[in-house]
């Protein structure tokens, strides 16, 4: 193509673009907002797990975290390290502080452990005694900044730096403290001042080790560190030894391993909250691009082909004079790769503006701060894509065009098929005429059907994952009644503490199909007056179980089924389900107390009787869990840990916030997409009738007319459209909703609330409000003359 | 006919038949159709509604391909070209006038010829054809801010424009009042006589025959006139 050409061909494409501006202008709009949020998305999610899997990196994540009664000698290092395991000291040390004014609890490592590293986001790791690194969320929490001071142990020490630790969320608090960023603090201090710290708290410092897999597995290694038995005189919780001493007088085999704590990091649920939560944003950001992307591109498809279609006079004019097929669609292409190019350049930009008010992640977890940039494949993908697909389209359709004979190009039909042999004269006229109508540009209409049914599924799922969300969070909320749960490792069975209720909680791993052991569901023994949980029939057998709503929804069960356990001895247990509680907030197996019991190791049980009856108080069955309304005064030697409501139900709110964005930009871009599709469409559907229009008015009817016959009938295509695309957008949404949550203990199904559908339907209707008042005008401008332009 | 004009013939039909549909909604509409054109003739085809005219015209400028017989330009066997020969063949040979202009709507007068000329190494001069064709004045107009004589001279220039050796007119002057219509055969007869390009124009109108020097009656598919006229008339002498 000459220079000549060239100007003539982009001089008719300007001309083009001038004379239908709105709808191209549409089509920008629209490119532009769907690759804005599926840009937007992709790179909030990408960065979220990018900056998990680079704050593993940096901080050299260790394979798993191990926590001892008593600090392992260097002959157990050097063992585990011939069984193909490397353990690396990662101690830490709680004491009190004082940050902007507020007291708070410290927890303190060292600046020069080898694993699980901090990472900064700024300055860098105290490298005196006098200075100290600040956990991003603390920091946040009370504004501290790079050279600001914090006390840690009466002490002032100057911010060095502010980073993260790569276990994400907080560590877990001991008993009593709370896990409040803003009250509890994790710090880094040189290995001076930890020195200092471990010196005068020398009961606060934890023994805690960060392993590496050096060839060995983590049952290979868990197994090892569990033969490390715990020497009572070396304990320093002494119910280890009233518990040995117990069980040796029972006769009763037990030993307690030296290790507390064995868990590998993809059991760590402070790296694998962020990482689910991660994922299902993702999964989230994959259904939303693919619902936007099949709209656009159907969109585009359509517009394309009508634009040829429309065109086949000139492009069989054209042809006659010995145009080849690639200079008219050298010629197609301009317009619309241009218009393309500039809705996903724009909508790459738009994407890249909204993709770091998406990633809130980093608001509730602590990982290392990653730039949050759209990459360079994602945007040449963003923008190859849609332009690939219309080139795409226009060769097809030309090609298809240009198969017909020329004569035929040359000739155009009048627009519409043979209506079908209904007899409607039953029906007033402007029924009749708008179901002929119908009849006759079947196909027109129901692209606009398909239009606005991609459209509500957009919006179904917006709406429906807030409304499940909502649901979730409430039916939570209305769940945990209780305050705070203790898990005990030494029951005082002589007595429940005054106003708690005890449970018996075994945590069992699920076996999955291939019998390989998977996650933990805590098998609950819940006693008749426990008020807080469903209490199960007494006369429910050993070998049943009543699970949780969320446990049947984690792992797809109903009643009937069966579910395979192993307990900590490596032993299966076989369930039947039984029944399923309507409890949302917990994946539990509930059980009778008696019937939990069975599941827990012998000497533990007779070790705890006996330590009880030692006592000379009355001893109690068994139990390791105390519910509560109210924090309770309990010996922290006896506790395992404690969880407050907050805690719990700051997960689901954590993951509510998270969603909430992401849901508000799907939904109201769905708003704004479903405004512009209908508009492309009806206004293309309305100059595929122009014929028509011309010919109405040629006999007399006047616009006012012409518009209610040609326009209101759209209303009608718009209602009907909701009422059979909202049931069946839902059901469609539904299972998509159970695959991307199935990783989830939600047990909350997909809900689309009655006000949704009010939403969608006046939402549809306002839609079409616009529409219809913004192509009245089009009715309006067809010249009465088109009729006679038909000719033949 | 002559032998003459067989010799020096530019277009020539050899047992052209062309139906359409199948079985009892078979419709024949051109049956073992033959003549030929000399170069550079103004040759008329003229016949009723449904003669088949338009389909022999189109299957002489290689839109259509008959199933039978052979249609030969320049000793060239259309009805033997392959899809791109046959677009090779309208780009050089071929000038369209269509009844209803068939112009680009959002390209002016001279971009609408100027599509057309890019077509070709060796176009004429665009100006020139403006001038000839009285749209020298107009060349900045749109389509729709032209009449429909206009419209047809723009479309008229857009054939010649290529040079054309043979130029095709479907029934040029059936859109226009009689008056146009006048002038327009005068433009025809004009163009005719500066390029000297063969002139094949199919009309329902008798009086137009007038002017040809070679006419040739369509009924139901078959030929059933085909003779010389010795004393062609200017086209503003013609009366209908």
């Amino acid at each position: 193509m000459n220079a000549a050409a060239l100007g003539l061909t982009l001089r008719r494409s300007w001309r083009g673009f001038r004379a239908g501006w709105a709808r191209w202008s549409a089509i920008v709009v629209l490119l532009t907002v769907g690759l804005g949020v599926v840009v937007g998305l992709i790179t909030s999610a990408t960065a979220t797990l990018g900056g998990i899997d680079q704050g593993a990196r940096a901080g050299q994540l260790a394979d798993g975290t191990v926590i001892t009664e008593i600090p392992l000698t260097s002959a157990q290092l050097s063992a585990a390290e011939e069984v193909g395991a490397r353990i690396v000291p990662t101690p830490y040390v709680d004491v009190p502080g004082r940050s902007a004014g507020a007291d708070t609890t410290v927890r303190a490592f060292r600046s020069d452990q080898a694993v699980s590293r901090p990472t900064l986001d700024a300055g860098e790791l105290p490298g005196c005694s006098d200075e100290v690194m600040v956990e991003k969320l603390h920091a946040a929490a009370h504004r501290l900044r790079v050279g600001d001071s914090v006390i840690v142990d009466g002490r002032p020490l100057r911010i060095s730096g502010i980073g993260s630790l790569p276990d994400y969320t907080l560590a877990s608090p001991q008993l009593g403290q709370t896990s409040d960023p803003a009250r509890f603090a994790l710090m880094v201090v040189s290995g001076s001042t930890y020195d200092r710290l471990a010196a005068s708290h020398p009961r606060a410092v934890v023994a805690a080790y960060g392993y590496v897999l050096e060839g060995a597995t983590h049952e290979q290694l868990r197994k090892h560190l569990s033969q490390i038995v715990l020497e009572p005189d070396r304990a320093s919780n002494p119910y280890v030894a009233q518990a040995l001493a117990a069980a040796r007088q029972a006769g009763v085999p037990l030993s307690y391993p030296a290790m507390s704590l064995f868990l590998p990091v993809d059991d760590n649920p402070r790296i694998t909250g962020a990482i689910t939560d991660a994922r299902t944003t993702m999964l989230v950001t994959v259904v939303t691009t693919v619902l936007v992307m099949l709209l656009v591109a159907y969109v585009l498809a359509e517009f394309s082909r009508d634009r040829i279609v429309r065109d086949a006079v000139v492009i069989g004019t054209q042809s006659a004079l010995g145009t080849s097929a690639g200079a008219l669609l050298r010629f197609y292409l301009v317009l619309p790769l241009v218009v393309t190019t500039v809705g996903a350049v724009l909508g790459a930009v738009l994407g890249r503006a909204l993709a770091p008010y998406l990633g809130i992640i980093t608001d509730y977890y602590s990982f290392p701060a990653v730039p949050v940039e759209p990459s360079a494949r994602l945007v040449a993908v963003a923008v190859a894509g849609p332009v690939a697909l219309v080139a795409l389209v226009h060769v097809v359709v030309l090609r298809a065009a240009l198969d017909r004979p020329t004569q035929e190009l040359l000739r155009p039909q009048v627009s519409g098929g043979p209506s079908l042999p209904l007899r409607l004269d039953f029906l007033p006229f402007l029924t009749t005429f708008r179901l002929r109508q119908a009849l006759r540009s079947l196909g027109s209409y129901l692209l606009i059907v398909m239009g606005l049914f991609l459209c509500i599924l957009l919006l179904v799922f917006g709406l429906g994952i807030r409304s499940a969300m909502d649901a979730y969070l409430a039916r939570a909320g209305a769940d945990l009644t209780f305050a705070d749960t203790y898990t005990l490792r030494f029951p005082d069975l002589s007595a429940v503490p005054a106003g708690a209720h005890e449970a018996v909680a075994v945590p069992m791993r699920v076996l999955d199909d291939d019998g390989q052991p998977g996650t933990t569901l805590t098998v609950l023994g819940v006693p008749e007056d426990n008020p807080y949980f469903p209490v199960p029939p007494s006369t429910l057998g050993a070998y049943d179980l009543v699970l949780s709503r969320a446990a049947a929804h984690k792992y797809r069960l109903g009643v009937g089924d069966a579910i395979t356990l192993r307990d900590s001895s490596r032993l299966n247990w076989s369930f039947r389900v039984v029944g399923v509680a309507d409890y949302t907030a917990t994946a539990f197996g509930f059980t009778t107390p008696a019937h939990a019991r069975a599941l827990v190791d012998p000497g533990v049980l007779v070790a705890a009787e006996r330590m009880s009856a030692a006592g000379g108080g009355a001893s109690r069955p068994y139990y390791n869990v105390l519910l509560s309304d109210q924090p309770l005064d309990l010996d922290p030697d006896r506790v395992l840990s404690h969880s407050t409501r907050e805690e719990m139900l700051g997960g689901v709110v954590k993951f509510n916030v998270l969603l909430s964005r992401i849901v508000t930009l799907v939904t109201w871009s769905s708003m704004l997409i479903m405004v512009v599709v209908l508009y492309v469409l009806i206004r293309m559907v309305v100059a595929r009738q122009r014929y028509s229009i011309s010919l109405l008015k040629a006999l007399g009817y006047s616009d006012r007319q012409v518009g209610r016959l040609y326009l209101d009938n759209y209303l009608w295509v718009v209602v009907g459209s909701v009422a059979v695309a909202v049931p069946v957008a839902v059901a469609i949404m539904s299972q998509v909703w159970r695959l991307m949550t199935v990783h989830l203990p939600i047990g909350i199904q997909f809900l689309v609330t009655p006000r949704d559908v009010a939403l969608m339907a006046g939402l549809a209707l306002a839609s079409y409000a616009v529409v219809r008042l913004a192509t009245s005008r089009d009715t309006r401008s067809v010249p009465v003359t088109e009729v006679l332009k038909v000719r033949e | 006919m002559t032998e003459d004009v067989l010799a020096s013939a530019h277009v020539r039909l050899e047992g052209v038949s062309r139906h359409f549909g199948a079985g009892e909604s078979l419709v024949e509409v051109l049956h073992d159709v033959s003549f030929s054109v000399a170069r550079g003739a103004r040759c008329v085809i003229v016949g009723a509604s449904g003669s088949g005219k338009s389909t022999l015209l189109n299957a002489i400028g290689g839109l259509d391909r008959p199933d039978a017989g052979r249609i030969l330009v320049d000793g060239q066997d259309v009805t033997a070209m392959s899809p791109k020969e046959l677009t090779r063949y309208r780009r050089r040979h071929i000038g369209f006038v269509f009844q209803f202009y068939n112009l680009v709507p959002d390209l002016t007068v001279r971009e609408n010829i100027q599509v057309t000329a890019h077509l070709v190494r060796r176009p004429l001069d665009i100006d020139d054809l403006l001038v000839h064709l009285g749209l020298y004045e107009h060349r900045n107009k749109f389509p729709a801010q032209l009449s429909g004589g206009q419209q047809q001279r723009c479309a008229i220039a857009r054939a010649l424009v290529k040079g054309s050796d043979l130029l095709l007119a479907d029934e040029p002057t059936g859109a226009l009042d009689r008056h146009t219509s006048q002038q327009m055969l005068e433009v025809l007869d004009d163009v005719h006589r500066i390029y000297r390009a063969t002139l094949v124009m199919v009309t329902h109108n008798e009086a137009i025959t007038g002017l040809a020097d070679q006419v040739i009656e369509l009924r139901d598919g078959r030929v059933v006139r085909d003779e010389l006229n010795p004393h062609p008339r200017a086209a503003r002498d013609l009366d209908w």
